[in-house]
């Protein structure tokens, strides 16, 4: 059973905006599926459907096996958690600490069982240290996490990312990935859209690329290899399988297009080994 | 970022900020009702003396204290020299204003002095009140002693709209004289102030539907989760006690 399936969802904007046209899509457990798309591809619009903000005009969704409707909401926003793009938008209680122990406290935990989750989820994010702060008067990349911490502490079972590492420093983007590795190992379901294309295949097995539909789905490495469909959207090609594909058209031949700097290591190794 | 601040001493450690909310409330509060109730100019004094003590104990900045002070005083000065005018009772000749053919009375005078001394009194601790805790801490004591949930839910949600729309102007506001926008007394200055006034609104609205999507997602069904509230203990009865003694004491003086 997959976890999520949204079939033939459309949906527009209040002024009348197609933001959906049609999209089909799948998610399994424990994967890690990347959302790409262009500015404006709908890519925050489809997130918002999958815990039920936003409903289509037409098409269905179903996550964990029911449908996005009325009477499954309350039970859906306790297993899917949703990090919106906007961190501003996710922080609404007076102190970091109350932020992030307001889902707990409303799924009827223990004050102990709050409390742990809240320390939890800070420490994941690396925030303990600003938990009694103002979340107003956080700086920008500290917010993101923040906001990214409100929903750890309720441990949901499908985690939603809205581009969780923009504005985040290098060391926090890695840090990022690790938690995201480290939550889907745990058996957590991840869909994170991203403008980070370097970052895609470090965090997501999977990719798929939105224009308002489903412009193509696959593996990370086939998505992300494909110039033509890439450029076609308007996107890039992660920058290490760019430069090995144009050696690929020089006759520089390499095994594999490497994405990670590990595979790119491995690959220029081989490239001189049969050189010289 | 926004350095609008308002709570910037409430976390402070002095004995009244770690005393137990409620009791803290309490307490104060009928301190101010005492005071209020005060008659003579002694009792005023008195409170006043008391009211000062507690500033100091509270570690409370004089920047601080000034600066909220400054809008009782504004309040309460004129309050101050015009009763002494209009009150009945016996008049006093003052060389400068007999020509005026006005005359404060004596009674007025010290009615006058009683009014100034006793509301800086109540003003002073209200402002304890309100400076030794996190807003929203004193508005959850609140709750606990009775205020209803959705009353607490709006003051909170106001509290947190006042910083939004703060950060809000303030980005607008930059964003306009970075595009070389100059305040002038014209018609276009009105036309843009107006249009920016309005997408304020709007902007506040959708950042506050924003949220609400986002307390919705983490399963908000109309109330708050209280977390962190403490007990009261033993030294914050004591506290309570001395206070509520002062009180009595300023009543019976
Ligand atoms: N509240 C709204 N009202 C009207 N139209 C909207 C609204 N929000 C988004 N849109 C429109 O819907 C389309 C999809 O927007 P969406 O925010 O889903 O894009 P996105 O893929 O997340 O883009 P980005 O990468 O910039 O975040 C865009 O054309 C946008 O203009
Ligand atoms: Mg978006």
């Amino acid at each position: 059973m997959s976890i999520i399936e949204i079939e033939d969802l459309v949906y527009y904007y209040p002024d009348a905006t197609l933001a959906l046209d049609g999209v089909n899509f799948q998610a399994e457990k424990s994967e890690s599926v990347a959302l790409l798309g262009a500015n404006g591809a709908g890519k925050s619009t489809l997130l918002l459907h999958i815990n039920g903000l936003l409903r289509g005009h037409s098409g269905t969704v179903k996550v964990l096996g029911r449908m996005v409707e009325d009477k499954n909401l309350r039970w859906l926003r306790r297993r899917v958690g949703i990090v919106f793009q906007d961190p501003d938008d996710q922080l609404f209680m007076p102190t970091l600490a109350e932020d992030v122990a307001f889902g707990p406290a409303n799924m009827c935990l223990s004050e102990d069982q709050v409390n742990e989750r809240v320390n939890w989820a800070l420490q994941s994010v690396g925030l303990v240290d600003l938990k009694e702060k103002a979340s107003h008067h956080l700086s920008f990349g500290q917010k993101k996490r923040a906001a990214l911490a409100t929903v750890l502490s309720m441990k949901p079972e499908v985690l939603v990312l809205d581009e969780p590492t923009s504005n985040l420093d290098p060391r926090s983007k890695m840090q990022m990935v690790l938690l995201i590795r480290s939550l889907q190992d745990s058996g957590t379901t991840i869909i994170t859209a991203t403008h980070d294309v370097n970052l895609v295949p470090y965090l997501a097995d999977r990719t798929v690329l939105l224009d308002k539909k489903v412009a193509a789905m696959g593996s990370t490495r086939q998505i992300l290899g494909n110039r033509a469909l890439m450029e076609g959207l308007g996107l890039e090609m992660p920058i290490l399988a760019d430069v090995f594909e144009r050696l690929h058209e020089e006759n520089i031949h390499s095994p594999i297009t490497p994405m990670t700097k590990d595979e790119a290591i491995d690959v220029v190794r081989e490239i001189l080994k049969k050189n010289w | 970022m926004s350095h609008f601040d308002p709570e910037r001493y409430s976390r402070l450690m002095s004995p009244i900020h770690l005393w137990e909310p409620r009791a803290r409330i309490i307490s104060l509060f009928v301190l101010i009702i005492s005071l209020a109730m005060a008659g003579s100019i002694r009792q005023a004094t008195v409170g006043l003396i008391i009211s000062f003590c507690l500033v100091l104990i509270s570690r409370l900045p004089f920047s601080h204290v000034s600066m909220f002070m400054k809008w009782p005083a504004i309040f309460l000065l004129p309050l101050a020299v015009i009763v002494p005018f209009t009150a009945g009772g016996d008049k006093v000749a003052l060389p400068v204003l007999s020509s005026l053919s006005i005359a404060p009375s004596a009674q007025g005078v010290l009615l006058g002095i009683l009014l100034l001394t006793r509301g800086l009194a109540a003003a002073l601790v209200a402002l304890v009140i309100v400076s030794t805790a996190p807003f929203t801490v004193t508005i959850r004591a609140l709750e606990d002693l009775g205020l209803p949930g959705s009353l607490t839910q709006l003051f909170l949600f106001s509290y947190r709209y006042v910083f939004l729309l703060n950060d809000e102007l303030q980005t607008m506001s930059r964003s306009m004289r970075c595009k070389g926008f100059v305040m002038m007394s014209d018609l276009n200055t009105i036309r843009v102030l107006a249009m920016a006034l309005t997408m304020l609104f709007i902007r506040s609205y959708e950042r506050a539907l924003g949220v609400f999507y986002s307390m919705l997602s983490r399963g908000y069904s109309g109330e708050l989760p209280g977390i962190g509230r403490c007990k009261i203990k033993c030294n914050d009865f004591i506290k309570s006690f001395l206070v509520l003694g002062a009180a009595l004491g300023i009543c019976f003086l």
